[in-house]
């Protein structure tokens, strides 16, 4: 029974994630003035990369980078529950809590920075320094934020989490974690103003520089799984999590565009500035949302 | 302490360059410690090839020169050969040559908004104002025929009659530019992200500008009001009216804010000729047969303002049909090596695609 | 300038451009004089012209005013081979990337500037290409292939002369009739 929920838990991550890739490129589109490719564009690219052979080679190492990563987007799928009651959806959820879902989302950059590290490429290599430079930013903001809605349920149990927000959600009782916790959210899912990873008026496209064929396919799925797995925590840590499928692509959908929109209208920040703006202003918003709990 | 560099190419297959060019960078870290301008991936001989060519024969080639904003090289060459040659262009065609030279200089100043935002990450202001571009463009193609490359300001006036209701056109674009430009103030000038990357970034000290020889809007960018336009006036843009706008920071910011007021004063004049636009009178003179076109043995310097400041020619004739050299000298040749070379040091990677689209570089007449 | 006038033989050729020839001896000291003795303090181009038929190169300094509203060009005759000139770089540092391109271009020396390495191209051997006796055409036939054209690249004339022809013919048999 657990298999078939993680399998369809995984399978609905996929759809949601490429689907959610797709809808990116087309509200993006529309904000530029034009019309993006269709919603099936991106499942195409992936399903075509994954028949790809690679190009270059740098060894096993290199090839482990993605493969960690992909374990890290999977586990996470399958420690967030996607429903906030009930069996159905829950994946493994119920043996693990909040900290190891904490604990998972580092994995991803750390494998990257492991893959990246051997192929040589310096713009591949000043990429992963970015992202892990700006990681630690993010973090603070985010890990306050999630201690403050860990204290507020007394517990790092998504249930209980769960529990204490069935009065009201986390984004009304306390709307300045909120904020904090939004803003580095802002900055995982790679929007402006903090794409500093992959810029391409910089450092082409970063990290993923030298990779090709079935292993880019497999970073841009992990990418596509592990921004709806942040989703799904945002929602879960701070929307009182879905109560049914509908609820939780209403929900995400709408953390979604928000995210999409802004990333529109910024520039981008460089690596010092992305990392002073997220050391000051949510992680202030972060300590006084602690203080007033 | 010795710090240990890695060199790499920023460029010539780069979305952070202008074009066809490459920079050496020497980083320590993301700090760029020593920078080396690389050309010749677009060297297409042009001079050269005039040598060899008749005067008409040549007008063909010299818009290719630059490619955001060909305009300016044939106003040049048009100048050039009637100094040379003494040929006297009727008025009208003078007023045709100002309304061309600004609206390429508004399409230019599109283009570089797009570029400029694409270099800080803000894609959306760069389709909106490629978009722009391309209704200044479509005005072009029923003017000239031609979208990018013109062909248009020839030496003796200019090629082709105004089309029926064309100014008409014309001013109802400036009314949309107008509402538009409003839209790029608040996305992107009064963006507060791209304030703080653009404010003290690539600062270029006054003294330096006057003595190395920088243009445009690098001069104008630190206080100085210098605009061939007015300093040395061309075709009409004596008898008209127009400011030039200046900043005080010196930074990439205060090239953008110049440019932005240079929008309006593109559209103001572009106002006033479509109100003073003659409606009578010859647009060609006539010119000698092709092979019997011969320039005396003299020489000149002739130079307009073009969007990214003074765009010169040097040409020299001999007596004969053929011209003997032609000299370009583009903006971008002191601003790609002297300036760009010197303002990249200290400054880190990310700031590489953002001061350069600020010196508006373009690699196509360094190396003509 | 009408100070700049007495002291050298200006020529004034339009408004707002002069020209001044001098000897090669005394290039560089006229523009180091122009440089800080004058108003003249930029140099905005270098240009050299080549007269193959005299013998000799026309360099040429654009020199512009602080105003940058009048240009002097001091005008210089150099011999075509082996020759030097002196160095501006300490009087316009920008002026080292303008004699990086003509020490390529046309093979004039600059004595002084260390920064004469390849500008545009890249490991030139050959006669510098700005040069006049520099043949486009024999070098590239020498280094490239033309291409034979398309397989379907007939040569038509002949059908084209028939057609037309049989056209006219039809035409005078219709005028005929």
């Amino acid at each position: 029974m657990v298999l078939i929920d993680c399998f369809l838990m995984l399978l609905l991550a996929y759809g949601f994630g490429f689907l959610y890739y797709g809808l990116y490129r087309n509200l993006s589109a529309r904000v530029h003035g034009r019309f993006g490719p269709s919603l099936a564009q991106s499942f195409f690219d992936s399903v075509k990369l994954f028949v790809k052979e690679q190009s270059t080679t740098f060894g096993w190492m290199f090839y482990a980078g993605p493969i960690i990563m992909a374990t890290g987007a999977v586990l996470n799928v399958l420690f967030i529950p996607f429903i906030n009651h009930g069996d159905s959806l829950q994946g493994l959820s119920s043996s693990a809590n909040l900290i190891v879902v904490l604990y998972l989302m580092v994995l991803g950059p750390l494998g990257n920075a492991l893959g990246v590290g051997s192929n040589g490429n310096p713009f591949g290599v000043m990429g992963i320094t970015r992202g892990l430079t700006r990681l630690i930013a993010l973090e603070l903001p985010f890990y306050l934020a999630v201690i403050g809605v860990m204290i507020d349920a007394g517990s790092a149990d998504f249930s209980a989490i769960f529990e204490a927000q069935s009065q009201e959600m986390n984004l009304l009782k306390h709307p300045l974690l909120f904020m904090a916790a939004f803003i580095s959210f802002l900055g995982f899912m790679g929007k402006s103003p903090f794409d500093v990873v992959g810029a391409p008026q910089e450092v082409y496209s970063g990290p993923a520089t030298e990779f090709s064929g079935k292993f880019f396919a497999l970073l841009l799925s992990q990418s596509a799984m592990f921004s709806f797995a942040k989703l799904l925590l945002m929602v879960n840590l701070f929307l009182g999590g879905a109560d049914d499928l509908g609820d939780l692509v209403l929900k995400t959908f709408v953390l979604f565009v928000a995210a999409t929109f802004i990333g529109s209208v910024y520039a981008r920040f460089s690596t010092i500035q992305s990392v002073e703006f997220l050391m000051r202003i949510p992680t202030l918003l972060g300590i006084v949302g602690l203080a007033l709990l | 302490m010795e710090r240990k560099t890695i060199t790499i190419f920023h460029g010539p297959q780069h979305p952070g360059i202008t074009g066809n060019m490459s920079v050496e960078l020497e980083l320590t870290g993301e700090t760029i410690t020593k920078a080396r301008t690389h050309v010749g991936y677009l060297h297409r001989g042009f001079e050269k090839l005039i040598e060899r060519r008749t005067v008409i024969q040549a007008f063909t080639i010299v818009c290719r020169i630059c490619v955001p904003e060909p305009d300016p090289n044939e106003a040049n060459f048009a100048l050039a050969v009637e100094q040379l040659a003494g040929i006297e262009v009727s008025e009208k065609a003078t007023y045709i040559r100002v309304m061309v030279l600004e609206m390429a200089r508004l399409a230019a100043q599109l283009l570089w908004m797009a570029g400029q935002s694409g270099s800080v990450g803000l894609g959306t202001v760069g389709q909106w104002s490629i978009y722009d571009r391309d209704l200044i463009l479509d005005l072009f193609e029923a003017l000239t025929g031609g979208r990018v490359y013109h062909m248009y300001i020839y030496p003796g006036g200019v090629r082709r009659e105004l089309p029926e209701g064309f100014l008409e056109r014309l001013g109802a674009l400036l009314d949309y530019l107008q509402k538009r430009l409003v839209e790029y103030d608040r996305l992107f000038f009064d963006n507060a992200s791209f304030q703080k990357r653009a404010i003290g970034v690539g600062v270029v000290k006054s003294e330096e500008a006057l003595h190395l020889g920088y243009v445009g809007q690098v001069l104008r960018g630190c206080g100085l009001k210098r605009d061939v336009r007015r300093d040395n006036p061309y075709f009409n843009y004596a008898a008209l009216e127009f400011d030039i706008p200046t900043q005080s920071g010196g930074d990439v910011f205060a090239r953008a804010l110049v440019r932005r007021a240079e929008m309006r004063e593109s559209i103001k004049i572009l106002r006033q000729v479509i109100a003073q636009m003659p409606t009578e009178g010859a647009i060609m003179q006539k010119l000698p047969k092709h092979r019997k076109f011969t320039l005396p043995k003299e020489d000149t310097y002739v130079a307009v303002e073009s969007a990214r400041g003074e765009f010169g020619y040097y040409m020299a004739g001999d007596g004969s049909e053929m011209i003997r050299r032609m000299q370009v000298k583009g903006p971008s040749l002191i601003h790609g090596f002297t300036l760009l070379e010197s303002l990249l040091v200290g400054e880190e990677l990310s700031n590489v695609a953002l001061i350069m689209n600020s010196l508006g570089i373009c690699p196509p007449e360094i190396e003509r | 300038m009408q100070n700049l006038m007495q002291h050298f033989e200006i020529i004034q050729k339009t408004p707002t451009l002069y020209a001044l020839h001098v000897s090669i001896e005394t290039l560089f000291n006229t523009l180091h004089h122009l440089r800080y003795q004058s108003d003249f303090i930029t140099l905005s181009q270098l240009t050299c012209t080549d007269w193959i038929e005299e013998e000799r190169f026309e360099l040429g300094y654009m020199l512009t005013n602080l105003e940058r509203n009048c240009n002097l060009m001091v005008k210089c005759f150099i011999g075509r081979d082996d020759v030097t000139v002196a160095s501006v770089v300490t009087l316009f540092p920008q002026a080292e990337v303008m004699e990086r391109e003509l020490h390529e271009m046309f093979g004039v020396g600059f004595e002084g500037n260390d920064t004469l390495y390849d500008f545009a191209l890249e490991d030139w051997q050959d006669l510098p290409p700005m040069r006049r006796e520099f043949d486009t055409l024999a070098y590239v036939q020498s280094h490239y292939d033309f291409r034979d054209g398309r397989d379907d690249n007939l040569d038509v004339k002949e059908q084209i002369k028939i057609r037309k022809a049989a056209a006219k013919s039809a035409k005078e048999a219709q005028g005929g009739a």
